[in-house]
């Protein structure tokens, strides 16, 4: 019988951006809906077992009471929350995204920003990974609706398509400091000139030194945009971009952030090729910024070293997963022979 | 550099202050020689570091009974003395630990006996400094019990219903007195409820001064500008509801998993400052014994005057009135 796995962020959307900025808010209840959707969807499509990620709140505990209730008129009956030790935090996403590995699930939904996508790469890159958009900064997981996550999602534990059709290793930024591998980043990292890492999100824009990013494109907000202002790079192009800001006058507009456009000085943009390494030995105390969040602090004489590689997670392409097994008959309902 | 040295050193003292001082009154305790019920707030001392040092001459706090890191807005010899019952303390020695308050001089606002109560009654203060056009802003903070308390609901509703300047801070320190917060609330954040009122909420991690701060620098902007904002601080209280409480409550289990995820911010902090190169071990060891010192002088002092008398805490100037009475 085949796995899916689901790893929803119950803290994603309700950072401090949200006073900053224009950003979106995602509730529980949201997320406790769109999942909901992702079950329903599966069970209608195929058999397979679905495990839910344990998290703080209990989404996955929630719906098996909805299950119980008298009435209740959907399929729940996949859903089993995973066992495993919590400790509410990124390190039980990470500790999922591993154990979908080591049981072999077919398929993991990631229900977060670009931070909760990140955290299940770090656990697996081998897995297949749906990520759904109910974060801040969204340039990794796609805007989807549940029902059809939940469609892609049971198609692949269901072996109905090959994946080779249905996924591809995405782009992601690895990182070392003085020698050591220390993070990944999936769309962009940013030497940061606050040395603070404190409530994660940057909004002051004049403390951005370089950005280095994956992808970028002005059709996306956040510090790929800020690189997107001057190149764009596709998901499926081999390479990745770098530019440098400074204080100077702004000589472009930027998305960077929700709601928020202004101006910026950008420099040296360029393409860096796949495998590259990007080696700066660090003048100032800063933090390095992965997916968005002030993470790692460095120090005048660090050596940070970054090159974007394809090692990244199994990306789903869900559209192309679905419209495969639409055209190979995988939706199709049997004809019963009338008496 | 985002912070000074001096913003960073007083964020450490604030930490600083709150823990010795609630350490003291253990002590005193155990002599014997405080009466009362005290309420401490071990390891969530950095929702102070942050939010302290932004508020300004015209602004309003209303502390929950978990404050003593608001202590460095006070006299500490004054607030010794009011908590110790000397007719020379704030309040006349009245308000014990948990009713201290200056409204007109501090902006220290009354703590209400009932928890969450006091939701409405600051959100009459910012209707107030709207009114008469001032230019302050009001935090009111509260716990997570306090946030299950129906006046959330009411006042949320006026504030944001009115664009009034308020900054609600929910302290959600893992439990409510004696009941740990998933067993009192379906929700995994309470921020999430301000979007109800069309109000902004957000969480923000506890431990850390500098992440607590820079949600409220962005929650009391917002407030300024009339719109009113909630910062949910999540932390974990690693003492009982009151000194003395064996907090049969806490398993050993979730006690483990809640302080792994939030540690102690006091070294956490120190050794931050250290490895920046900001203070030295030598430096932060100074300013302790200075908060120390600070205490116990405060404490020396406080027991030195003179005693509440039963006479003194009658009359209709004990009651507060904007027309009679006198200042509390």
């Amino acid at each position: 019988m085949g796995i899916i796995g689901i790893a929803c962020n119950p803290q994603s959307g309700k950072d401090i951006r949200r006073l900053l900025t224009a950003a979106t808010t995602i509730d529980d209840m949201e997320k406790l809906n769109i999942l909901e959707r992702i079950m329903l969807s599966a069970a209608a499509v195929g058999d397979q077992k679905v495990y839910v990620m344990p998290d703080r709140l209990g989404y996955g505990r929630l719906l098996l009471q909805k299950r119980q209730t008298p009435g209740y008129p959907g399929d729940l009956s996949q859903l089993e929350v995973y066992e495993m030790e919590r400790t509410e935090t990124q390190s039980d996403t990470i500790f999922f995204a591993s154990e979908m590995e080591r049981i072999g699930a077919d398929v993991l939904v990631v229900m977060g920003g670009d931070g909760t996508s990140r955290a299940a790469a770090k656990g697996t890159r081998k897995v297949p990974m749906i990520s759904m958009s109910t974060g801040t900064n969204n340039v990794y997981p796609e805007l989807m609706e549940g029902t059809v996550a939940g469609l892609a999602a049971a198609v692949l534990a269901g072996k109905r398509a090959p994946l080779e059709a249905c996924a591809a290793p995405a782009k992601c930024i690895e990182i070392w400091k003085n020698g050591a591998l220390v993070d990944l980043a999936l769309i962009d990292l940013v030497f940061c000139r606050n040395p603070f890492v404190g409530s994660k999100a940057i909004w002051n824009y004049q403390e951005i030194d370089q950005v280095v990013v994956t992808q970028c494109s002005m059709a996306s907000i956040g510090f790929s945009a800020l690189v997107g202002t001057a190149l764009q790079v596709s998901r499926t192009d081999e390479w990745g971009a770098m530019a440098e800001f400074t204080g100077g006058t702004p000589n472009t507009l930027a998305p960077v952030g929700a709601g928020t456009v202004q101006g910026v000085h950008i420099e040296n943009a360029c393409r860096l090729p796949l495998g590259k390494p990007v080696t700066r030995t660090m003048t100032y105390q800063g933090t390095l910024a992965l997916d968005g969040e002030r993470e790692i602090f460095f120090q005048p004489g660090d050596v940070i070293t970054c090159a974007v590689t394809r090692n990244g997670p199994l990306r789903v392409d869900v559209a192309g997963t679905i419209e495969y097994a639409r055209t190979h008959g995988c939706f199709q309902l049997r004809q019963e022979a009338t008496a | 550099m985002a912070y000074t040295k001096e913003q960073l050193v007083e964020m450490y003292k604030i930490m600083q202050r709150g823990r010795l001082f609630d350490k003291k009154i253990a002590t005193e305790s155990k002599k014997g020689k405080l009466v009362g019920m005290f309420h401490f707030g071990t390891n969530q001392e950095a929702f102070e570091a942050g939010l302290m040092p932004l508020i300004g001459p015209d602004d309003y706090l209303k502390p929950y009974h978990r404050n003593h890191g608001c202590l460095s807005m006070c006299d500490m010899k004054l607030y010794v003395a009011g908590m110790l019952e000397r007719a020379t303390g704030y309040n006349n020695g009245i308000g014990g630990d948990y009713h201290q308050q200056d409204i007109a001089d501090l902006h220290l606002l009354p703590l209400d006996g009932l928890i969450g109560e006091d939701w409405l009654h600051d959100t009459g203060v910012a209707m107030a400094l709207k009114l008469q056009n001032k230019p302050g802003v009001v935090i009111n903070c509260q716990g997570d019990g306090g946030a299950q308390m129906g006046a959330l609901y009411e006042a949320m509703n006026f504030a944001s219903l009115f664009s009034l300047p308020i900054v609600y801070v929910v302290v959600n320190n893992g439990v409510a007195m004696t009941t740990p917060t998933e067993k009192e609330c379906k929700c995994s954040e309470i921020s999430g409820r301000a979007a109800g009122f069309n109000v902004k909420g957000v969480s923000v991690w506890g431990q850390d001064p500098i992440a607590v701060r820079e949600a409220m620098e962005a929650a009391i902007e917002s407030a300024r500008r009339g719109e009113p904002a909630l910062v949910e601080v999540m932390t974990y209280r690693k003492c009982g509801h009151y000194f003395g409480d064996p907090r049969d409550y806490e398993t050993a289990e979730r006690d483990a998993r809640m302080s792994e995820k939030y540690p102690d911010p006091i070294p956490r902090f120190e050794k931050m400052l250290q490895e920046m190169g900001i203070c030295t071990e030598e430096e932060l060891k100074g300013y302790a014994k200075e908060i120390k010192n600070e205490i116990a002088e405060a404490f020396e002092w406080a027991y030195q005057q003179p005693r509440l008398t039963g006479d003194m805490t009658k009359g209709a100037d004990k009651v507060f009135s904007n027309t009679e009475g006198g200042k509390l």
